[in-house]
């Protein structure tokens, strides 16, 4: 009389739309940390792996989706799929938001201490002129935001998972 | 503010309604087959309009299906 309880499709959906963001941007922020590392993070490098990263991105959700819209029957939403939705995106936006004002108090911290070493040069590690340098570029800070982003995202599609594994 | 339970009676009133399946039930009160098996176990609480949704699918009254217990 109990039947077993296989996943329904949006908690499928939840797991595909978790895998592809980890399968594409953890090796993606790898990539950019190597560039950063090297001193070859620029604007228009950083542009350019973000759209390659982004294309992969859409391709590998869309081909997952389809995969598990074929084989998994798609129910209509419902109040319990609503109510995880609400606590997926309640967590995702606290996270994205902390994570913004986390990176600008950085920014700033990272501002101050580039014009102090800008002030008094002759005292500066040369090798902390060098990160400070990376982290106030243009580059730097649009990765940062991506990663706020993307972090975000991963709590969302996280919550979404642990509460249907969870049952409520 | 006390904490609260909600249990049911849903198994046991599938069982007695000529052994409905969870596809059933959920085809019935307009939810999906995984909403039925989380509110079975008591994982998660329904909105009172599905609640009584439920029952009315047994055609019994709410208070035979859901019980609320304080703690």
């Amino acid at each position: 009389m109990t039947e077993s309880s296989s996943l329904s499709f949006r908690e499928k959906s939840a797991w595909v739309s978790l895998a592809v963001l980890l399968v594409v941007y953890i090796p993606y922020f790898c990539y950019v940390w190597t560039l950063a590392d090297r001193g070859l993070l620029n604007i228009a490098t950083a542009i350019g792996v973000f759209i390659a990263a982004l294309f992969f991105q859409i391709v590998l959700a869309v081909v997952a989706q389809i995969v598990i819209a074929i084989r998994a029957k798609v129910d209509p939403k419902d109040e319990r799929d609503a109510a995880i939705d609400g606590k997926a995106f309640r967590n995702a936006y606290f996270v994205l938001t902390s994570a913004i004002c986390f990176a600008a108090v950085f920014v700033v911290v990272m501002g101050l201490a580039h014009g102090a070493a800008t002030v008094d040069i002759t005292k500066a590690d040369p090798r902390v002129a060098h990160v400070v340098r990376d982290l106030l570029s243009p580059a730097a800070a649009t990765q940062i935001l991506l990663s706020c982003l993307v972090i975000s995202e991963i709590v969302k599609y996280g919550t979404q998972v642990f509460c249907y594994r969870r049952g409520a | 503010m006390a904490r609260s339970k909600i249990t049911n009676e849903i198994r046991r009133l599938r069982f007695e309604s000529k052994e409905m399946t969870q596809q059933e039930l959920a085809a019935a009160a307009g939810v999906t087959r995984q909403t039925i098996i989380a509110i079975e176990a008591d994982k998660y609480s329904p909105s009172l309009e599905l609640a009584f949704r439920i029952a009315a699918a047994f055609r019994k009254p709410l208070e035979e299906v859901f019980h609320y217990h304080r703690k």
